[in-house]
This record gives C-alpha cells, structure tokens and sequence, in this order.
C-alpha cells in the first residue's frame, strides 16, 4: 500500500506541476500552421499553365500535416479547386503541385529529386535540406518561419511573388 | 483502494478536464488570416513525446528502442510489464499476459493479437501470442512497441478481441552496419547475436539478425511436492531453456519482404499433470516461422493498395513421463502443428472531401491443424497413437469510414464482415467518435464488438461444443498535452464479455452461456525534459469479474507503474530505474481432493524494482548494458495455472518467482 500511495502521489505532483505551467494564449498547432504556410505557398507562387482541374497539395511520411491540409480542399489556387492527396510512395508524386515531404520519408529526398527532374512541382519539407527542395518550414522560437530556394523554383519555372520572398527568413539564390 | 476513490477520482479528472476545455477556445480557421499574421502567430510545437501509429480509438500504449534500451528490456514480457494497466505471469513454460478484463493464465492465448510488422503472428492451434523467449524477434531489433486495449475485431477479424500488440521493427539503416552482441545473465544464462543493416544508394535497405540462447536455469522448490518419495519438492535441473532466432527483412520501393523463425526448447519443472511424475523430464518445443510479403503503392493520388501475402508455420512438441506406467504407458509425446497462408488485399481510397475510406478483402487457409499423441512403453515402444486433423478456411470483408465533420469532430464508423467454413458469419461493427477541442486535447468515445473464432485446440477439447465468444466495449479517452514534453492519458471503460463457455451440470457439457463484466480507469502522465530526463507513471483500477460474477483470479484491483530514465556522467551513460506496484489478486480455486474442501488464496500485494545502466555513446564501436532485475530481492509468487492438488493434498496455487537477477550485454559495432 505504500508504494500505491507513494505512485499516488508522484502523479498528483506531476499535475499540479504541470498545472503551475501556466495559461498560454489561444495558439495553433504546428501542423495546422505547416497547413497554412503550404496553403500560402501555393497562393502566392505563380504556376505555369496546366490543363488540370485540380491543385493537388500531397504528404508523403507526414499524417499530421496532411489531416491539417484536409481543410483546404475546395478552396482555389490559380483559379483550381484544391485536392488533398496523402501519399505512401513515389507512385504518383509527379501528379502533385505541392509536395510536403516528412522526416520519415527524407531519406528519399534525392530519388524524388530525380524522379521529379524539373516538373513544376514545389516540394517542401520540415528538416534544414532546403538546397534539395524547393522551401524548408522552421520552428523558431514561438514561431514558424521558412526559407526559399529560388535555384530550385527557377528550375522548375515556378515564381514565388514577391511579398513570399519579402516574408521569407532568408533566400538562396546562386547569382 | 476502493471503486468509491474510483469513481471520485473519475469525477475530479472530468471536472478538471472539462474545466480546461471551457477556456480553450480557439479561431482555428486560418484559411482566411493573411499570410503577413500568419506568419506573427504562435504556435504549440508538435508534441516531442513518442506519438501513437496506430489508427486506433483508444489509449494507447508506447514503448520506443529508446526505453527498450535504457530500461533493459529483453523480451516483449518486459516491455508489457512497463505499460499502464498490464502485467505478465509465467508459469515457467510461458509469459502470458494479464490486463482489462482478463488475468487467469488460460484467458489469454486467442484474445490478444500480437502483430509484427502488421503481420499477425499467433500460431493457428491456440492462437497464442508468445511473447517470452519463444517469441519471435529479438528486442534489439525492435522500433517500437505500440499496445492498443480493447478490440480490434473490426481490423483485424477474430483473435483481437482483448488487445492488439503492434511491434514495428527496425530499418536496416539504422544499424548502418554489423553488430555482435554476447550477453551473461543469472541462472547460467547467456546470448549471441549478430545483426547486419545497411541501406544502399538506390533505396534498397536490409537487415538480418541471427541470435542463440542459452540457459541453465537453476533447482526449483514446489512445496506442493515437498515430501520423501518426491525428492522433497525439488525439480533439479529441469528449469534450462534454449531458443535460436532468425530474421530478415528487405524492403525496396513499395515492396517488403520479410521472414522470422523462432525454435525454443524448454524444460518445465512443474508437474504438468496429475498422472505425470514430478521432478521427471517435460520438456516442450516451440518453433514459429513467417513469411510475410507486401507491395504498398498508389494508384493515382486517391487511391493507395497494400497488397500482402503470408505464410506461417508453428510446431509445438512436448516429452513427458507417467508415474503410473502399469497401462503399459511409461512416456507421452506431443506433436501438433500448424500451417497457413493467407492473402490480403486493402485500399484506402480519398475521393470524397472529408471521407477516408478503407476497405478491402482477406482470405486465410488454415490448411494444417494436426494434434499427434503418441504413447511409449518403459523400453520406448509404441504403445498407441491418437491423431486429430482440423482446417479451416475464412473469408473477410471490411470496410471503415474516417469522416471529418469539421475542425473538431470526427467519426470513425466501420464493420468487418468474416466467415469461416465452420462458423456461422460475423459481424464485429466499430463507432467511434473524435474531438479536438483545441490543439492540445483529444477526446474519443468508441464503442465495439469483437469476437474469437474457436480455435483447433478448443475444437479438439470441447468438440461440437466449441463455440465462439464476444466482447462489447465502450471507452471514452482524453489525452491532453500541458506542454509538447508532458502529456496526460487518461480512459475510463467497460467490456462485456458473454458467450463465454462454462461447464453446465444438466446437460454434463460446456455451454456458451457464460457472461463477465469488466470496468476500470486507467490514468498516466508523461514527462521529458531537454536535457534527457524521461518520466512516466500510471495507475489503473480495474473491476474484472467471471462468469460467476465474483472477483476475476490473478486480476488485481489496482497496477501502477513507474519509470524513470536519466543520462548520468556528462550524457556518456543512462539510469534506467522502473517501479511495478500489483495489487493483490486471487488464486485459482483448488478443487476439493480427498476430505479437503475447495478453497481460494488471495496473493498479498507487491512491489518490484528495476535498474539498469546503459552506455549512451560507442567508444572504439563498443557499448553496454547492466541491468539488476527485482532489485530489492522481494521474494513474491505468481498465480499458477494449476487447480488440482497432487498426493501431498498441498494446494500448487502459486509459483515462486526468482529473487535479485543480473544482466550484462556488451555491443560492439562493425
């Protein structure tokens, strides 16, 4: 019975330190935000011409980020309905205009590279591998900011507008 | 500790919560916010505490290769032993696992799903999971440990009626290379492994693993046998044990294929029966192998296939010697075994906005289910054979709906339709509602039917009687996350049992008309800090009955743990140290034999103690793990399976259990 009560009690220490936390204010979750940010980098990219009905935002290796996105589907992006996919494999990558790439699948990063060649597909991860993709999401602090890489966009002729790059932490840019 | 604290505890944590909930209101909707605020806002970093896989409505359990490694564990006994709300009891032949709503050693074999890489690994004829030395993988191989109570009918068709154990194996590339690693532990014990992992430039990634232990064991005392013609209750090196293991895995695009095999030789030094003699050889088998065989792609960006094919085999022999031989049957033998095969096709197809559906088709041959007992004279003759064949093939339809409402609510409605060749068709049916009120906290209510097919055993032991058994289980979970490094879990359920056989005296036969009613709240707090510290303890209590609707045996009220992990000496090294609180449970009632009158034990309550260290960094590729087990060398006895009393009419209630143990691995990367 003692060592019931001494569990006991270690549990009860553990919420009310947990309480003494304190309030924070009315905050976002980090995927819902890595949601918004894809949302985002979608709206304020230009997209060369395209048949497609829809604008295809993917996940591969990432369940959190790709539930987030779910609620931008039916919302426009160049004039096309978004469309959530949330992929297991490289089968239909190049179907995608956006492709958020999660930790679990980074060790693939240089096969979707070459898989993709210079398709107008932004990809975007969450891990500091911006020279391979085309925009990296960062936790700083409190916030989320993300950096671009303007060699990979022109290589796959899409065009960041301005007020993206002027929101960006910082731009890699070979010349 | 009593059901009234219970239930006040109950009230308190939902007051508490719902409390939380009320000031948690939140504008989540930020499709509309420019992305100039966006950017400006805050946010609650992801959780940095292990997060579940499983898509599953309940509460889940977790055990990484992080905690594997700093609390020691050496097979998936322990890791269940570290979990909210479960405990193990072994009998010297097997761990079997004991947690909501069922305790008693031969509840558990058919009811607990134990899945290895999502292949079900239970063998055909008990249906049991092992999870001690007979099972298949090593713990070094092992990525996680995921415990899912409650049902799993409605995935996974019979057999995950009680709990699912979902080990997830490791990559090749995590190895990156080979490993040796030798073991020396108590009782004469020691281990071999060897393990290669690689992965290669163009994806391809390998691992194989083989590993051989052995162990001497050491003289067991029975009190039950303790007189002159018995050797005074001494079984004298019957207690050694011997397993070799195999494994491998390759995976390459969307295909893996994957094969384990497992051979463990045991000598029992328990009396398995009241004809065998004590202190004489038991010795069993137990060999398990799979093959397992999956292709997962996408067909389009809406769709996505698992294809998959298994294979499985198991082999069980025993060896035993009768005390009364004037049959002209001196020895028995065993040989059962058991094949299958099975293919399994699934979808998960996303075409409408809001609906993620997966369905998909089953089909498993039960081909083999052959019981051999053959009867030997004094000389090793063969005196008489006994055989029995079974087979069985089913068929399986599922189907599940994950449907967003909005923001916060979701439903999870599916039905899993099987039908065997024996049975009438079942249906095992899930509802299950979600809701996010806020970033940090998760409510689910579900409720589910799920269900166990007789298996060949029960087929051969209770004839056209065997019949199948079902559960109904209803669960409301909360986890809140205070912060991304302290979570709380808490679940309050209840399961109905029925259908259950029990011996009717009227007709002189077992009939499915038994019922049981289990409830409990179970409640757990996890910690981690950034400099490496871990933490996490739990309570359950819990409520189980049988079919009489008395106090379930070896099902104790209350179970707590305790774990404890911090790096020591500049992060080069790791405290593991582990806390297990278990109530105090009953006994198996002893039948009555000669002018004793059937009675019960109740097992005082226990707490046991673990420490372990463990190097954090490889030093010229070598690292180790020291670990002392029941560190406070408490002497305590485990509910045993056996009901009958031997000539002594000494009730053999309980099994002692080992004192202070030791183990040591030394690793050494190549």
């Amino acid at each position: 019975m003692r060592a019931l009560f001494l569990l006991v009690s270690l549990w009860l220490a553990g919420i009310v330190l947990a309480d003494s936390g304190g309030e924070r204010p009315d905050s976002v979750a980090e995927a819902d935000m890595k949601a918004a940010y894809i949302y985002n980098f979608g709206a304020f990219t230009e997209w060369p011409e395209s048949n497609r009905i829809s604008f295809n935002i993917c996940t591969l290796g990432d369940d959190r980020v790709g539930r987030s996105l779910k609620r931008y589907e039916g919302k426009l992006i160049n004039n096309r309905r978004v469309a959530v996919a949330r992929l297991s494999s490289l089968a239909a990558i190049a179907d995608c205009q956006i492709l958020f790439i999660g930790d679990a699948e980074l060790p693939k990063l240089g096969r979707i590279a070459h898989e993709l060649g210079q398709q107008a597909v932004l990809t975007v991860a969450d891990a500091p591998v911006l020279p391979q993709v085309g925009m990296v999401i960062a936790l700083q602090g409190q916030r989320l900011a993300f950096e671009v890489n303007l060699d990979y966009c022109k290589r796959a002729n899409l065009k960041p507008q301005s007020n993206l790059l002027r929101l960006a932490r910082s731009v890699r840019k070979s010349d | 500790m009593t059901f009234g604290a219970l239930k006040t505890i109950s009230v308190w944590i939902g007051l508490h919560l719902v409390g939380g909930l009320a000031c948690a209101e939140t504008a989540r909707d930020l499709s509309d916010t420019p992305f100039e605020q966006l950017v400006q806002q805050e946010v609650v970093p992801a959780s940095r505490l292990a997060q579940q896989i499983s898509d599953s409505p309940s509460a889940v359990a977790i055990v990484t290769a992080d905690d594997i490694r700093a609390y020691g564990y050496r097979t998936l006994a322990d890791v269940i032993n570290g979990m909210r709300g479960l405990y193990t009891t072994y009998d010297y032949r097997y761990q079997y696992m004991g947690g909501r709503s069922f305790g008693v050693p031969g509840d558990y074999a058919g009811r607990i799903m134990l899945m290895i890489d999502g292949h079900a690994t239970q063998d055909s004829l008990f249906n049991q999971a092992y999870i001690d030395n007979s099972g298949l993988i090593d713990l070094d191989l092992v990525e996680r440990v995921e415990y899912v109570p409650g049902t799993g009918s409605v995935t996974y068709g019979s057999n995950a009626m009680l709990g699912i154990i979902n080990v997830v194996t490791r990559q090749g590339a995590s190895f990156n290379g080979g490993q040796a690693a030798g073991e020396v532990f108590s009782h004469g014990g020691r281990k071999e492994r060897l393990t290669y992992g690689k992965r290669f430039e163009n994806g391809a990634d390998v691992l194989f693993s083989v590993s051989a232990l052995d162990v001497n064991g050491r003289n067991r005392y029975f009190p039950a046998y303790d007189t002159p013609s018995t050797n005074n209750g001494v079984a004298e090196a019957r207690d050694w044990e011997r397993n070799r293991r195999l494994f491998g895995k390759f995976s390459y695009e969307g295909l893996t294929l994957e094969a384990a095999y497992v051979d463990r030789n045991k000598a029992v030094p328990t009396n398995p029966s009241y004809y065998t003699a004590f202190n004489s050889l038991f010795a069993i088998r137990d060999e398990n192998a799979f093959l397992n065989g999956r292709y997962e792609t996408d067909l389009g960006l809406s769709l996505y296939s698992s294809t998959r094919f298994y294979y499985g085999q198991y082999v069980y022999d025993a060896f035993r010697e009768f005390s009364d031989d004037s049959d002209g049957e001196k020895y028995g033998q065993r040989r059962f075994e058991g094949k299958w095969w099975g293919l399994d096709q699934k979808f998960v197809g996303n075409w409408f906005r809001d609906h993620s559906l997966v369905f998909g088709v089953e089909y498993r041959n039960d081909f083999r289910q052959n019981f051999h007992w053959r009867y030997l004279s004094a000389a090793h003759e063969t005196v008489r054979t006994v055989q029995e064949d079974y087979a069985r093939r089913t068929i399986s339809l599922y189907l599940t709906d994950e449907i967003r409402l909005d923001d916060q609510w979701s439903l999870n409605l599916g039905a899993r339709y099987d039908d065997a060749s024996d049975l009438a068709p079942n249906w095992s049916p899930r509802l299950a509602a979600i809701y996010r009120p806020a970033a940090e906290t998760t409510w689910k209510a579900s409720y589910s039917e799920a269900f166990r097919m007789p298996n060949a055993n029960d087929r051969s032991t209770y004839g056209a009687a065997a019949a199948p058994e079902y559960v109904a289980a209803s669960e409301l979970v909360l986890q809140h996350e205070f912060t991304p490094r302290l979570r709380f879990t808490g679940s309050l359920y209840r399961y109905k049992r029925s259908r259950q056989l029990v011996y009717n005296a009227v007709a002189d036969d077992y009939l499915p008309e038994g019922s049981s009613t289990s409830r409990g709240l179970e409640v757990e707090l996890e910690r981690s800090w950034e400099s490496g510290i871990r933490v996490r303890g739990s309570m359950a209590w819990q409520d189980a009955s049988n079919v009489q609707g008395a106090q379930l045996a070896n099902s104790p009220h209350v179970l707590g743990k305790f774990n404890l992990s911090f790096p020591v000496l500049a992060d080069r090294w790791r405290v593991g140290f582990e806390g297990q609180y278990l109530g105090s449970r009953l006994a198996l009632v002893q039948e009555e034999m000669g002018g004793s009158v059937p009675d019960q034990k109740r097992l005082g309550a226990m707490a046991l103690a673990n420490l372990t260290l463990s190097s954090q960094r490889t030093w010229y590729g070598f690292s180790a793990s020291f670990s002392i087990r029941n560190l406070f060398d408490r002497h305590y006895e485990a509910v045993s399976p056996f009901a009958w009393r031997p000539a002594s009419d000494i009730p053999q209630d309980t099994l002692r259990m080992d004192g202070r143990t030791y183990w040591f691995q030394l690793r050494c990367d190549f």
